[in-house]
């Protein structure tokens, strides 16, 4: 086939959150990218409410930012207002949240995008993607009849492919409100042998945030000293006010006036058959599974710096329009709300991920990579970082370099990614702490300590990072072994331990052992000793560093614990299963394990061990047979 | 990765018959294990095998009781240089089926375990010793023992004890998802769980398990029957008595003092309790070696009996170091339930019956003042032989088990010590969990040992899953603003 264009190293086929991350690091990496989208002026759209970050969320995009990823960054320029959640709880619990402004966000990911020497645009449809007959992706055949070679194909398809928007009794076809779906890759990949499937998801109504009544909802700050999210940032906002989010509450008028549409939901006279996410249901969905409470709360966030619009968060709903308004004016604060645009629902295709290595390469057609929602995911950060890993691994993979894999005891992404391709999903998957074996080491404070020596390695990292990364931590390090040497008189620290409601010290002790108490800090102690804050800002002054180490004294038999079990579990993550390996002609394997086997063809041991239907002995036979 | 070879295990000792079982020239049976050669050399009369080399063979019998077995040649294999790896010893002994058994006997009665099929190719891979084409042979071996222990568990899993654990398992579940809730859900409209709440559940949990944990010994007792061991002077009528009670001709029965040589077990039910009968040789000072062997063995069967009858043979006189003796084995064996029957009542002459009841006693337990000296020890009257008093007897001995146990049979019982090992560890987890909480630890950490909790359950019920834990806060609390 003839192409105007010149073979690329790397397509990737859609420019959200995913798509945005991947090719900024296979660009990053040097591999010659094209990110083709439907709307370049929608780059990292935020789909769905203005925020990134969250509880797990917040996590990921740390990580992101750790491996030299784009998320981190762009959310810091573009957040109009940061919290650090979770703070009472353990530091593993800590996550950084951020609400952001829109607009900023896609503008500033597009900014970043452009300086990427060798990243290329295009706007236009991809509706073929180009196989060979040894089942390999060669490029894409566009909707203007363009044909581009590559020798990597990235899919981000996000809610595009055949996506279908439901409100009320209305359908029609289209990607995201107001722009069109995406007809051809979904047909072409089955073609392939691929399997598909179908899911859901939906957003409220954005409103005129001149038309609500704040003094009856409640109002949320931002926090006192904003943490950013780039390990490259050590504040943001530059003095700026934070904008507020503010909480308001339905009540049982607002769901009987709801209730009167549901005869014309979708949700309910069967025109959307598939699944969405539990954790982010429609306010009907709320309403109809929890009839016992009598309000639901909604949290109204602001769209940026200088819009009127807002988001109602928790009022997702795909009621037809006309109930979907006289309920948000049942609201109290919302009795005069003007609604920009209705909520809806959408309908989209998505891939069940046993069909892809760690890698995010497919396991039918070499050189095909799937990322986001494609793989059943749903939110701006897991697509994003599935983004990152699929852009890393298409680069190596030009490059003939083996994929990175990263373990579910190195990151969230890990876990997210094993996750997936072990156990596949059946609503749209979100991470969770709670999906975090290992989350004691997993913390949001030491993405950069685990991560970035990795994305140094692969090339992502460049060099200001690189070099603040070693800074810190050789920081880190200095102090740490400064403190654990350090024993502390009673006489110096006794007034700050009473201060802060503990015992007071009968003769010198080591430091480590006053740090553990829990009402102590590592920055009261060095507060208290003169010969000691000399020798720490003799080192650093840089509070991160000093956080970082009073966390791995504090929880240092936690950790330690941990890395014991990440050890022994390792061992079963380091045993490769051939790729070759036919199950069923090892005839000891139970029936069900041979057909879960099969399906999930995974490529560990450990990973084998997940599957659920594989039994322990299932295992233990795998092993047998490996071993020889 | 697995063992590297260097690295070799070394188990309990395990023996089986290695040659095809039937007419062969020759049989082997192969013993492996730690100690294993020291063992065998305990019934091998000929080279001190302790001493012996590796690769090399002896000629010499196997004793049993001080008797030849059989002439055998015994080969000695020194870890590693052996099929399994471990220390090995082969003995080749005349082929008969007859010969080949009781040589094997007498290695088990050394100590050594009677292997499981396939156990030895199984110790040989985990050392390291095997080949590709027997690996599938081992494959095959765990499949098969672990899908008859699964079997067995479901089995039991379906039954009451299933039904409290998984309770149990869906209460700790629910405990971690109230903690994790708060964890991952931080900013959702839902109640979180207040610490009282999380303890009273804890405590609740403890307590249901602590009631499981008690039926263990009851459960062990219905499962595996109770041991009864018969004890007794020679010619006391154990064998006589023993075959009353089954109602058929078990035990070898004469009048010669003595006739029961040996340690015979029968299984007999009584009102849904299993009874593992035990007859046993006399208990007398003997001069007869073999006689001997099996007096020492009767005092190793009570030792681990559950209920030891003690028959006394009243036909003949009052004998004073015979009450000496009962009483001597009443505070030796104090905790077990013992019976002290008068036997040959028929015969009775001289004696004064001081209970020659026949009826329904309902005092279940020896009363201080029969464990005194001065009142007779005996417990009740009858007579083997012509059958009277057995009804009696069986319920005073079904009465003496049940004593200060409450079985009942159709209710929730403990019977592997599996189970009860699962079970608590599982309150040592939650224990830990009460004290995490009790100290103000934040709900990452107290997650660990619920967590750890259930894992320990899991032993029992499979694994616990992340997607069990999301079920529970996803069809309790309405999250998603």
């Amino acid at each position: 086939m003839e192409s105007l264009y010149p073979e690329f190293d790397v397509i990737v086929v859609g420019g959200g959150h995913a798509g945005s991350e991947a090719a900024g690091a296979a660009a990053q990496m040097g591999s010659k990218t094209l990110l083709i989208s439907m709307n370049l002026n929608s780059i990292a759209q935020m789909s769905c409410n203005p925020a990134m970050g969250g509880v797990a969320k917040g996590q990921l995009v740390r990580e992101i930012d750790a491996l030299g990823g784009l998320s981190g960054l762009v959310t810091d320029s573009s957040g109009v207002q940061f919290r650090m959640l979770n703070l009472s709880k353990g530091p593993a619990m800590w996550s950084p949240r951020a609400q952001s402004d829109r607009m900023l966000y896609a503008t500033h990911m597009r900014e970043q995008l452009e300086k990427k020497e060798h990243l290329y645009f295009r706007q236009d449809n991809v509706v073929t993607i180009l196989i060979n007959d040894s089942k390999e992706a060669y490029g894409v055949v566009t909707q203007t009849g363009q044909t581009i070679l590559s020798k990597t194909v990235i899919v981000t398809s996000g809610t595009f492919l055949n996506g279908l928007i439901h409100i009320g009794e209305k359908n029609y076809g289209g990607g995201r409100s107001g722009e069109r779906a995406s007809k051809g890759i979904t047909e072409c990949l089955v073609d392939e042998g691929f399997e598909f499937g179908r899911l859901k998801t939906g957003t409220p109504p954005r409103l005129d945030g001149r038309s609500v009544n704040y003094d009856k909802l409640e109002i949320q700050y931002g926090d006192e000293k904003p943490v950013p999210f780039s390990f490259m940032n050590d504040t943001v906002l530059e003095g700026k006010e934070q904008l507020t989010c503010w909480i308001g509450y339905t009540n049982q008028d607002v769901h009987d006036m709801l209730k009167t549409g549901f005869d014309r939901s979708p949700m309910f006279n069967g025109s959307i058959k598939s699944t969405g996410p539990r954790y982010c249901p429609s306010i009907e969905d709320k309403i109809n599974r929890f009839a016992d409470r009598d309000r639901h709360q909604l949290f109204l966030e602001p769209e940026g710096w200088n819009t009127y619009e807002m988001y109602l968060n928790g009022f997702s709903t795909s009621l037809p329009e006309d109930v979907q308004y006289k309920a948000l004016r049942t609201i109290p604060g919302f009795e005069e709300a003007v609604m920009l645009r209705p909520g809806y629902a959408i309908e989209y295709d998505f891939f069940p991920p046993h069909q892809i290595y760690r890698s995010m390469e497919t396991k039918i057609i070499a050189n095909l990579f799937f990322a986001g929602q494609i793989n059943g995911t749903t939110g701006y950060e897991e697509a994003a970082c599935q983004g990152l890993m699929a852009g890393i691994n298409a680069s190596l993979k030009v490059k003939g370099d083996e994929p990175l894999i990263l373990k579910r005891s190195d990151a969230y992404i890990g876990v997210l990614i094993d996750d997936l391709v072990g156990k596949g999903t059946d609503e749209p998957y979100r991470m969770f702490t709670s999906r975090a074996e290992h989350r004691i080491v997993l913390r949001q404070d030491n993405a950069d300590l685990r991560l970035t020596e990795i994305g140094r390695t692969i090339g992502l990292v460049d060099d200001d990072r690189y070099n603040r990364f070693l800074t810190k931590k050789e920081h880190v390090d200095a102090l740490h072994s400064l403190v654990s040497d350090y024993s502390v008189r009673a006489d110096k620290l006794n007034s700050y331990l009473e201060s802060v409601g503990t015992s007071p010290l009968k003769q010198t002790v080591k430091l480590i052992s006053v740090v553990t108490r829990p009402q102590v800090s590592l920055e009261g102690i060095i507060e208290s000793d003169n010969d000691l804050k000399e020798s720490v800002s003799a080192i650093t002054s840089d509070p991160k560093v000093i956080e970082q180490v009073e966390i791995q004294l504090k929880y240092a038999g936690y950790i330690e614990k941990e890395n014991e079990m990440v050890l022994e579990m390792n061992r079963q993550e380091n045993m490769v299963i051939p790729k070759k390996i036919n199950y069923g002609s090892i005839k000891s394997l139970s029936a069900e394990g041979v057909s879960k086997l099969e399906k999930v063809r995974p490529e560990t041991i450990g990973q084998a061990s997940r599957i659920s239907g594989v039994t322990p002995s299932d295992v233990a036979v795998l092993m047998v047979y490996l071993k020889n | 990765m697995l063992k590297p070879t260097s690295d070799i295990i070394h188990k309990e000792p395990i023996a089986a018959i290695a040659t095809p079982v039937g007419e062969g020239g020759i049989s082997v049976i192969r013993v492996s294990g730690r100690d294993a050669i020291a063992n065998v050399a305990t019934i091998f009369r000929g080279k001190n095998l302790a001493d012996a080399a590796s690769h090399t063979v002896h000629f010499g019998h196997i004793i049993r009781d001080k008797q030849k077995i059989d002439e055998v040649l015994v080969t000695v294999f020194r870890s590693p240089r052996s099929y399994t790896g471990e220390d090995t010893i082969e003995i080749s002994c005349h082929g008969g089926v007859l010969v080949t058994q009781q040589v094997l006997e007498a290695v088990l009665a050394t100590g050594v375990r009677s292997a499981e099929p396939g156990e030895f190719t199984q110790r040989a891979f985990l050392n390291g010793k095997l080949e590709l084409s027997q690996a599938e042979a081992v494959a095959d071996l765990i499949h098969a023992r672990s899908r008859k222990a699964v079997e067995a568990a479901q089995q039991q899993l379906d039954g009451n004890l299933g039904q409290h654990i998984r309770t149990f398992r869906q209460q700790i579940i629910d405990a971690t998802a109230m903690i994790e809730l708060e964890l991952d859900f931080i900013e959702e409209d839902v109640e979180f769980a207040s610490k009282s709440q999380l303890l009273r559940l804890l405590a609740e949990l403890n307590t249901e398990i602590n009631r499981l944990l008690a039926t263990y010994e009851t459960g062990r007792l219905v499962k595996h029957g109770i041991r009864t061991v018969f004890a007794g002077k020679p010619n006391a009528g154990k064998s006589t008595l023993l075959n009353a009670l089954m109602g058929k001709e078990r035990a070898i029965v004469s009048d010669i003092a003595g006739t029961t040589r040996d340690v015979i077990d029968a299984d007999w039910s009584l009102d849904g309790l299993l009874f593992t009968l035990t007859d046993t040789a006399g208990l007398r000072e003997t001069v007869d070696i073999i006689e001997a062997e099996g007096v020492k063995r009767s005092e190793k069967a009570m030792s681990e009996a559950d209920l030891i009858v003690y028959l006394v043979d009243v036909s003949q006189p009052e004998d004073a170091t015979e009450r000496e003796a009962i009483q001597a084995l009443k505070s030796r064996f104090t905790g077990k339930s013992m019976l002290v029957v008068g036997n040959k009542m028929d015969r009775m002459e001289g004696r004064v019956s001081g209970n020659t009841s026949s009826g329904v006693e309902t005092d279940t337990s020896l009363t201080p003042a029969q464990q005194e000296g001065g009142a007779s020890p005996i417990d009740l009257y009858i007579s083997a032989s012509r059958g009277t008093g057995i009804d009696a007897l069986k319920h005073r001995m079904k009465a003496a088990v049940l004593a200060n146990r409450d079985i009942d049979t159709s209710g929730l019982l403990v019977t592997s010590s599996r189970h009860r090992d699962a079970l608590e560890k599982t309150q040592r987890h939650i224990n830990d969990a009460v004290r995490a909480i009790e100290n103000g630890v934040s709900g990452d950490f107290v997650s660990i040992d619920l967590r750890a909790a259930l894992q320990s359950l899991g032993m029992i019920t499979g694994e616990i899953t992340t997607e069990d834990l999301l079920d529970s806060i996803f069809s309790r609390f309405c999250i998603g603003k």
